[in-house]
């Protein structure tokens, strides 16, 4: 069970993203921008953050690029992109991670359960 | 304007060769005829010489006369047919020019001063000035002139290039070249080359570009959007309330899947007219896990295929990651499309001669022979109109094609209907494996 925070512009889509990790029992929160994203993180640091580069208002690069400042490697980037080359925005702001869109939400899982972060899980749990 | 030379309006018998005849046809007749005359009119042997010196002078008179206009025609139709070729060189919206072995441009057409911004420039002008380093070829590899290729004997066929004028402005050039011999003889008197601005074109073309990849971007958020949706419903009510939802929600997510296909062919289509723009070498990748992840996303797509990977060492290139995964997954959908359910799709990478080479083979229902030439044409599909024509909009070898080249890479395809295909990248070896 991860905490995963949901950054993306568009509502539809992050809310049926939120929908499908409560399914599978994770804990998702969501965020329209990049601003939004970083109040979101300030209020408690997610096991992992799935991130839409191209955003109204706060963008993706920016996000990632002031996550990082303020907060280094503390949770997994995830970059989800329309772009052709998602490895390439991906290796732009450093991510962990990257899906295309559109993509399967099951690929979405597989990736959230393999980068989510788990230093926060109790020893026993591991 | 100049006219076409009206060589072939004229009687044949009326061609220089056949008046030169006739002419001494008729001296001939005249030779023997007057000497008749006179034998039969003149007794006196002193008269006689005289009239016989006078008949000379009228001859050579007519000859020369003759010879002159013959000449002052023959002149004439040269000038005429020069003006005509010179003519169409001047109204051709392409630049000529015509080059020697020493390396001059003696000859160059005003579309060829306008696009070379060589305008006012005096003839003959160093070849080097024209062709030489301002001449870069588009992957910026080192390259022979177009004139220095055809000088050695060899024909160029429309290769793109850019142009800097004397200004500093860049137009873009698309060059064609070949060689000049003298009529029967096997040796290179000159060299001709052709060239085009294609700057309009170009930048119409990366329009078209950056409009569909804009369109395709657009249209992925709202489609990832419906995608996801119907997988929630999916995991909600797996069959539905009523027994056709179930169904309803099948067609809908593999309709997704085809409207995510389409969209992102055209998104190929944008990435093949930007790939020859790119320059800059990329950065190295490791192949061997690179494409191990593809191979397991494939997996996770097409369950009904066994898709195996085999590669027994790192191996590292030189081309960009997003654009090689690619090019496989391109030739991987292919071999899914085109392979029966439960059939085996082999991914191979290995150390090859020339580089590194990664192959793609199916069990599936190959491509004719007749139709294997024409793969990697733009929007051609090998089995458009069949049976088995499973959609799409034939740009997928196209990009490959075109990823590859920038790459310095080429991709082959070998196929036998009903047993397979096997597609192959050649990718030239790391600058570290080179050094």
């Amino acid at each position: 069970m991860s905490d995963v925070l949901v950054v993306d512009d568009d509502e539809d889509l992050r809310t049926a993203i939120a929908l499908f990790l409560q399914q599978d029992g994770h804990v998702p929160r969501t965020a329209g921008d990049g601003a939004e994203a970083l109040v979101r993180v300030e209020e408690k640091m997610p096991d992992l953050i799935l991130l839409d580069m191209r955003m109204r208002g706060m963008n993706g690069w920016d996000f990632g690029r002031e996550f990082r400042l303020r907060y280094g490697r503390a949770a997994p980037i995830v970059v989800v992109t329309a772009a052709a080359d998602a490895y390439a925005r991906a290796q732009e702001i450093d991510a962990e991670g990257w899906l295309g869109k559109p993509f399967d939400l099951d690929q979405l899982l597989e990736t959230v359960v393999r980068l989510a972060r788990r230093a926060e899980a109790p020893p026993e749990a591991r | 304007m100049g006219r076409a030379p009206d060589v072939q309006s004229r009687p044949r018998w009326l061609s220089p060769s056949s008046i030169a005849l006739l002419y001494a046809a008729a001296g001939w007749l005249w030779i023997l005829g007057s000497d008749w005359l006179t034998l039969q009119l003149i007794a006196d042997p002193g008269t006689r010489a005289q009239v016989q010196t006078l008949k000379g002078w009228v001859y050579v008179g007519a000859t020369a006369l003759l010879l002159h206009l013959l000449i002052r025609r023959s002149t004439r139709a040269l000038q005429q047919s020069e003006e005509y070729v010179r003519e169409i060189l001047r109204s051709m919206a392409e630049g000529v020019l015509v080059g020697t072995p020493d390396g001059m441009i003696t000859d160059l057409n005003p579309a060829a001063r306008t696009i070379l911004g060589l305008e006012g420039v005096a003839l003959p002008i160093p070849a080097k000035r024209v062709c030489g380093e301002a001449l870069v070829h588009d992957n910026g590899s080192e390259w022979k002139t177009p004139l220095e290729r055809a000088l050695s004997g060899q024909v160029v066929r429309t290769e793109q290039a850019q142009w800097r004028r004397p200004g500093g402005e860049v137009a873009e050039i698309e060059v064609s070249a070949a060689p000049l011999y003298s009529r029967g003889e096997d040796t290179v008197t000159g060299g001709v080359v052709l060239i085009r601005d294609v700057s309009e074109h170009r930048r119409l073309a990366r329009a078209r570009d950056a409009f569909l990849s804009d369109a395709a971007h657009e249209l992925k958020t709202p489609v990832a959007t419906i995608k996801a949706w119907v997988q929630v419903l999916q995991r909600w009510t797996p069959q539905g309330h009523e027994p056709r939802e179930g169904q309803a929600f099948e067609v809908l997510s593999r309709q997704c899947d085809r409207v995510a296909r389409i969209v992102e062919q055209l998104l190929q289509i944008s990435l093949a007219g930007r790939a020859a723009e790119k320059a800059g070498a990329p950065p190295p990748v490791e192949l061997r896990a690179s494409l191990e992840e593809l191979a397991s996303r494939f997996r996770l797509l097409a369950p009904r295929r066994r898709i195996v990977f085999h590669c027994e060492e790192p191996l590292v290139v030189h081309a960009g990651r997003d654009e090689l995964e690619m090019v496989v997954s391109n030739l991987l959908e292919n071999a899914i499309k085109f392979s029966p359910e439960g059939s085996t799709i082999e991914v191979t990478a290995s150390r090859a001669p020339g580089g590194i080479e990664v192959s793609v083979r199916d069990e599936g229902i190959g491509i004719p022979p007749d139709r294997q030439e024409h793969l990697g044409e733009r929007y051609y599909k090998a089995h458009a109109g069949t049976a088995q024509d499973a959609g799409g909009l034939g740009v997928g070898l196209y990009l490959c094609r075109e990823l590859l080249r920038r790459h310095g890479g080429h991709l082959t395809i070998e196929s036998a209907p009903g047993e397979g295909t096997t597609a192959r990248i050649h990718l030239p070896p790391s600058e570290e494996a080179r050094s």
